[in-house]
């Protein structure tokens, strides 16, 4: 049964397969056609895709020859400059290292040298001590017995210390070989151990003090270069105008200036800060009358000062060999409260005692600043413009904070 | 009304008359006015208070003021007595007092401080110069009260 049935489905299997297929040539021949043609027509069409392919591939390989011929000088210049490049931040590296290595190893040093130095001072200052209770001990046996310990007093080692040297140069009733320094903080302070030290440590190798008059005077010595804070010294400037007027002219002065700067000499760039103040009462013309003209119309009842706050110094010119600089001082002027932006061309140079002085002038309109220029009946007048100049001395106060390179 | 145009005329016409009495740009800076007549100092110029007006040169510039105060005392020496000093130093930080205390003595026109040559010393009336190889002060003599 089974059998038959099998055969029933082979049957009909077979016999849809051949109708499939004779349905399918009836669609596949309506669309496709066949045509035989002799090979002569085929190449007059033109050349065939694998020649095409060919000469591509001719063309690519001869690009990629031209391509490989310029690239190559280039590329060993590449390399080679690669490798000089290479070799001098190599060496360049190992300078670093050695230099580095230098300054650790001296480093080293200093730190080795600097713990002995110390361990010799607490072994010393140890002795001292031991020496000294032993005298205290003896003293205090010696008590009972009556006199005579006052010579071992005597007779004990002092301690290392500034109140010592002092005391005993303090003594005015016979010469000594040195000055008394009295409650001298700082380098006097620094400098005392060191005298009683008979053998100074590496680190006193140090910059001596510098003695003058006696006086002992820090050892750094005034620099060009680096931000400092400069005071003026009034005894040694001068602030003035310069007037025109119809009778003749005339010039006004006063040395009551007084300010402080900060500034980078030798980068001045770089946002240099300060203020100069004049009192404007002092300013002298010569002449009574015209003074007290002149302070009506300066208001200095009001305005007692005039102020120049300095903000900027631009198109500066640094000459670091000669210590000088030439630039113009950018800021605000303060007349009678009334405050304009101005540009003063300054000279800064630094003299044998090592001040620094600041040289320059600017001229400005009196009716800017809201002064009227005197005027005696509209005949004798002063007129609007007047120079204003300035010859500073000012003393370094030392270091400043830094500043950012980039700050203005 | 009239006598004042006349003068206003008049003194416009003097104007000419009249020197202008403008700081010329090289007269602007300050120089301490200080005598030229000096001469060796005696131990007797020494006696007495001086302060300094000037500081000048490369170590002294490190100096603002400065204040001695000699007593001769022949007790003491012969060509000197004690003296007390003080100096306001500028260094990195904040200026600081120095004083100093001591002998000191003239010789040959040059001042000894605690017998260490200190610096050549020279008078002009009530100026005092005391001048190193690296610097010099000019001091006047003060009221001590």
């Amino acid at each position: 049964m089974a059998g038959k049935l099998l055969a029933g489905i082979g049957v009909a299997a077979l016999v849809v397969f051949g109708v499939g297929g004779l349905v399918a040539l009836g669609v596949v021949r309506e669309r496709v056609t066949l045509v035989v043609q002799d090979s002569s027509v085929s190449a007059q069409r033109g050349p065939a895709p694998v020649e095409l392919l060919a000469e591509d591939v001719a063309a690519v390989r001869a690009d990629l020859a031209a391509l490989g011929a310029a690239l190559g000088p280039q590329l060993e210049e590449l390399h080679a400059s690669l490798d000089g490049a290479a070799t001098q931040r190599g060496a360049a590296h190992s300078a670093t290292i050695d230099r580095l290595n230098s300054a650790v190893v001296a480093l080293s040093a200093r730190v080795d040298s600097l713990a002995a130095a110390s361990a010799l001072r607490e072994a010393r200052t140890l002795a001292a001590l031991e020496e000294l209770r032993a005298t205290s001990s003896a003293l205090a046996q010696n008590a009972a017995t009556g006199p005579g310990a006052a010579t071992e007093i005597a007779a004990a080692p002092a301690l290392p210390s500034t109140e010592s040297s002092a005391a005993a140069g303090s003594d005015s009733s016979a010469p000594v070989a040195a000055p008394a320094v009295e409650a001298a903080p700082g380098p006097v302070a620094e400098a005392a151990p060191a005298q009683l030290d008979p053998t100074p440590p590496p680190e006193a190798a140090a910059p001596a003090p510098r003695k003058f008059l006696s006086f002992t005077l820090p050892s750094k010595s005034f620099s060009f270069a680096g931000r400092q804070r400069l005071a003026i010294v009034p005894s040694l400037s001068r602030v003035g105008f310069d007037a025109k007027s119809t009778l003749h002219d005339f010039s006004g002065v006063t040395q009551k200036v007084e300010g402080e700067l900060e500034v980078d000499l030798a980068q001045p760039a770089l946002a240099p800060a300060g203020s100069v103040l004049v009192d404007a009462r002092s300013l002298d013309t010569g002449m009574a009358d015209r003074d007290a003209a002149m302070r009506e119309h300066l208001d200095t009842q009001r305005h007692a000062q005039l102020r120049f706050t300095w903000t900027e110094l631009r198109d500066a010119q640094v000459d670091l060999a000669q210590q000088r600089l030439s630039a113009v001082a950018v800021g605000r002027l303060s007349i009678k409260g009334v405050e304009r932006e101005v540009a003063m061309p300054v000279q800064v140079s630094v003299d044998s005692s090592q001040r620094v002085g600041i040289e320059g002038e600017l001229k400005l309109r009196l009716r800017d600043f809201g002064v009227e220029p005197p005027s005696q009946l509209g005949m004798i007048r002063v007129e609007n413009e007047v120079r204003v100049w300035i010859s500073l001395r000012a003393r370094s106060l030392g270091a400043a904070k830094a500043v950012a390179r980039d700050a203005k | 009304m009239r006598s004042e145009l006349l003068a206003v005329l008049l003194a416009l016409s003097a104007g000419s008359c009249i020197a202008p009495s403008v700081v010329s740009s090289s007269g602007r800076s300050v120089s301490a006015s200080a005598p030229n007549d000096w001469r060796p100092a005696a131990p007797a110029d020494l006696a007495g208070l001086f302060e300094s007006v000037a500081v000048e040169g490369s170590d002294a510039q490190a100096l603002a003021r400065v204040l001695y105060h000699f007593t001769l005392d022949a007790d003491v020496d012969a060509a000197g007595g004690v003296y007390t000093g003080a100096a306001l130093v500028i260094g990195d930080g904040a200026p600081q007092f120095q004083t100093l205390g001591g002998v000191w003595r003239v010789l040959a026109g040059r001042l000894e401080l605690d017998g260490v040559d200190a610096a050549g010393v020279q008078v002009a009336g009530e100026w005092l110069r005391l001048e190193s190889e690296s610097g010099a002060i000019v001091l006047r003599k003060a009221a001590l009260l």
